[in-house]
């Protein structure tokens, strides 16, 4: 049976490949890496596109060459592995600073990255929702947010709490 | 709440022992093993799954996942 390491590791081929320019675990998941476990169905991953000429993002590239590999998507979201992933292109500049300062972590001697617990909260801050909220508060009681660098995204990017 | 009585409150220092414990709770669910960590969230979809499923209507990809820790 495949575990969580072997849908990284396609994540870290496709990044490889080209398919994806980087690539970082966000959602409830990355929570998983950071604090304690919430209850999800799907791992949300935030990934930078190649360039294109095109102002329009697509996703299909990507679907086509998960496809390719054997993994089929539907709607939103491809099975990869037995685990539904969800692939969010960056949507605007709090995430693209989430991606681009992402942290590698290791599952099983295979490397990945994961958004850090201060982009975590300013994003699900900015989405908003008591859901969300209720993570941030979690993740602050873990110990593992940096107050005062919440503090400068939040201001950095306009959050309003 | 009934006519003429107090009802009796924690006190601040009770209130502080027990944010500081559910804190500490909190941060040794952090320090655990990675697998461990997922491994509980395994079980908790395939605890919660049937339950949400009797609720609502649930998309495709919300099941357990077929994976091990």
């Amino acid at each position: 049976m495949a575990s969580l390491a072997d849908v990284f590791r396609v994540l870290n081929e496709l990044e490889a490949d080209g398919v994806i320019e980087r690539y970082a675990v966000g959602g409830a998941m990355a929570m998983l890496f950071w604090a304690e476990p919430v209850v999800t169905f799907d791992l949300d991953v935030f990934v930078f596109l190649p360039e294109t000429s095109s102002p329009i993002v697509s996703l299909e590239p990507l679907y086509t060459a998960l496809r390719g590999r054997g993994f089929d998507a539907q709607a939103e979201h491809v099975l990869i592995h037995g685990t539904p992933v969800q692939f969010l292109a960056s949507p605007n500049e709090l995430s693209d600073e989430a991606i681009e300062t992402s942290v590698t972590r290791d599952l099983e001697g295979v490397v990945f990255r994961v958004i850090q617990p201060e982009h975590l909260c300013a994003l699900w801050l900015q989405a908003g929702g008591a859901k969300r909220r209720e993570r941030v508060e979690v993740l602050k009681q873990s110990g593992v947010v940096d107050e005062q660098k919440l503090q400068d995204l939040l201001r950095k990017y306009g959050v309003v709490r | 709440m009934v006519s003429g009585t107090t009802r009796a409150r924690p006190t601040p220092a009770l209130l502080e022992a027990q944010a500081r414990a559910k804190a500490r709770w909190r941060r040794e669910m952090a320090a655990r093993p990675l697998r461990e960590k997922i491994g509980l969230l395994l079980e908790m979809q395939r605890r919660l799954h049937p339950i949400l499923r009797q609720r609502r209507a649930m998309q495709w990809w919300e099941q357990p996942w077929d994976i091990e820790p």
